[in-house]
């Protein structure tokens, strides 16, 4: 049990998660260089460049300190490193703990807080490596021409795009939710908390217009529902 | 404005296609370091079977809400913006708003070769924001590592429910902003879990999205849904 943490903290784990960082910042940087040449030529001011540059860069810093309490759920599990690259590439935490779940339940477990050895580990990491390539491929290949694909595929009804999005994501949890109001105990504690959580929360962000809170609700409504859960258990002996 | 137009192409639009393509799918490449590292320094194959049903399971939406995804936002996010945002994520909740603010603070035109640049510059910020803050974070985590991985067992009981804690604070979101699409899917799951609670997700996910497109498609051509979504 030790053991696959160990491997999961190593130097070179830490190596092959920092290349695809660094391939980020070599996009980032190029593509900061080209929009900076294009926009001197086409007449933009050095000054609207760098206010445009700076105001991505001080929007972003609060919403991407929230992605950290998600880092922090991940984390036990599955060491520093991965859940940092992944949460750094495509990474949202939901996509990441669902991913895991599954991974996890293919190899027998009830979910990633089981007894993972590196086996499990491994099946972690591919799977939430090649789960996440779909959509890059699409954009890799076909950006420049999204617009006439999408008109092929989809059709032109942004409506319906939206509501099959919504659609597509219920098909993909709805069992996930069902399962810890059947199982009781525990799991039932947790959706419950995090479900009331979230409805304190939205009450808070509509009500009392606290719109910076929305980053941060479903972090902290998860970790509601961990509190207690762990509170129920240690305290009260309920669940475990 | 011609003029504009051709500098936009050949400034703009050309090198852009050029380094977005080359750095995506280098960057697809070094994402299979970490599992090719576990292999070839530690010699740990994943199992065959596990490995191939979880990851089906995961495309069985993730395809489906990835190609959605970059139709939506194309249009916003701008070509050089769709190459960042997708390889970094947190689209909705992060590049989205930075392109709108970007481009409100600097006040250009919509839709003009001028505001996708400010976009772009926009975004290409907020990434570098969003790599820093995270970078440092994991500094700040070092300390509390061991801490964090020795969990006591209440813990320990309160970590295996992450994933439930999340479908009920999703849930939440969902049912409240479109109840409509979530009866079919959620009822016939509440009826299986009932029967059976530890049904394999890699036999249940796949048919659950297709039964809820399904569904949602006959609701939609019927009007008793509108085009609105969780997004």
């Amino acid at each position: 049990m030790d053991n696959y943490l160990e491997i999961a903290n190593s130097p070179g784990m830490w190596v092959a998660c920092s290349a695809v960082i660094v391939v980020v910042f070599v996009q980032v940087i190029k593509l900061t260089l080209i929009s900076l040449k294009a926009g001197k030529e086409l007449g933009l001011t050095q000054k609207q460049l760098t206010t445009a540059f700076r105001t991505g860069f001080t929007t972003a810093i609060v919403p991407s300190i929230a992605i950290l309490l998600g880092l922090a759920l991940l984390v036990p599990r599955l060491g520093l490193p991965f859940p940092w690259m992944r949460l750094s590439v495509i990474g949202s935490v939901t996509y990441e703990l669902i991913t895991a779940g599954v991974a996890a339940t293919s190899m027998g477990l009830e979910g990633i807080a089981g007894n993972l050895n590196v086996e499990i580990f491994s099946v972690i990491v591919w799977t939430m490596s090649l789960g996440a390539v779909s959509g890059l491929i699409l954009v890799a290949f076909f950006a420049p021409k999204i617009n006439i694909l999408k008109n092929k595929i989809a059709g032109n009804d942004e409506g319906w795009m939206q509501v099959m999005t919504s659609a597509a994501f219920f098909g993909a949890v709805s069992y996930m939710v069902a399962q810890p109001v059947a199982k009781g105990g525990s799991p039932l504690i947790a959706l419950l908390t995090g479900f009331i959580a979230m409805g304190i929360l939205g009450v808070i962000i509509t009500v009392g217009k606290q719109n910076w809170l929305k980053e941060w609700a479903l972090s902290l409504a998860i970790i509601s529902g961990l509190v207690v859960t762990g509170v129920f258990y240690q305290y009260l002996g309920i669940g475990g | 404005m011609t003029d504009k137009n051709t500098i936009f192409q050949t400034e703009f639009l050309k090198p852009v296609q050029k380094t977005g393509k080359a750095t995506v799918l280098l960057a697809m490449v070094c994402m299979m370091f970490p599992g090719l590292y576990l292999m070839f320094f530690h010699g740990i194959f994943p199992p065959a079977g596990p490995l191939f049903q979880s990851v089906l399971t995961i495309w069985s939406f993730m395809i489906i809400l990835g190609a959605l995804e970059v139709f939506i936002y194309f249009p916003i996010l701008g070509i050089a913006g769709t190459y960042m945002s997708f390889l970094v994520g947190n689209i909705l909740n992060l590049r989205v708003p930075v392109s709108a603010t970007a481009q409100q603070v600097v006040g250009t035109k919509e839709a003009t070769p001028e505001a996708e640049i400010v976009s772009t510059l926009g975004i290409a910020g907020s990434v570098i924001a969003s790599e820093l803050v995270l970078i440092i974070g994991i500094f700040a985590f070092l300390p509390f590592i061991n801490k964090l991985q020795d969990s006591g067992m209440a813990l320990e009981v309160a970590l295996n429910q992450v994933l439930p804690a999340l479908f009920g604070a999703l849930g939440g979101v969902f049912l409240f902003k479109v109840p409509k699409l979530g009866i079919i899917p959620l009822g016939l799951a509440f009826i299986i879990a009932f029967f059976k609670n530890d049904v394999p997700y890699s036999v249940v996910i796949p048919p659950m999205v297709i039964i809820s497109i399904v569904t949602a498609r006959i609701m939609y051509k019927k009007k008793w849904i509108k085009g609105e979504g969780m997004m």
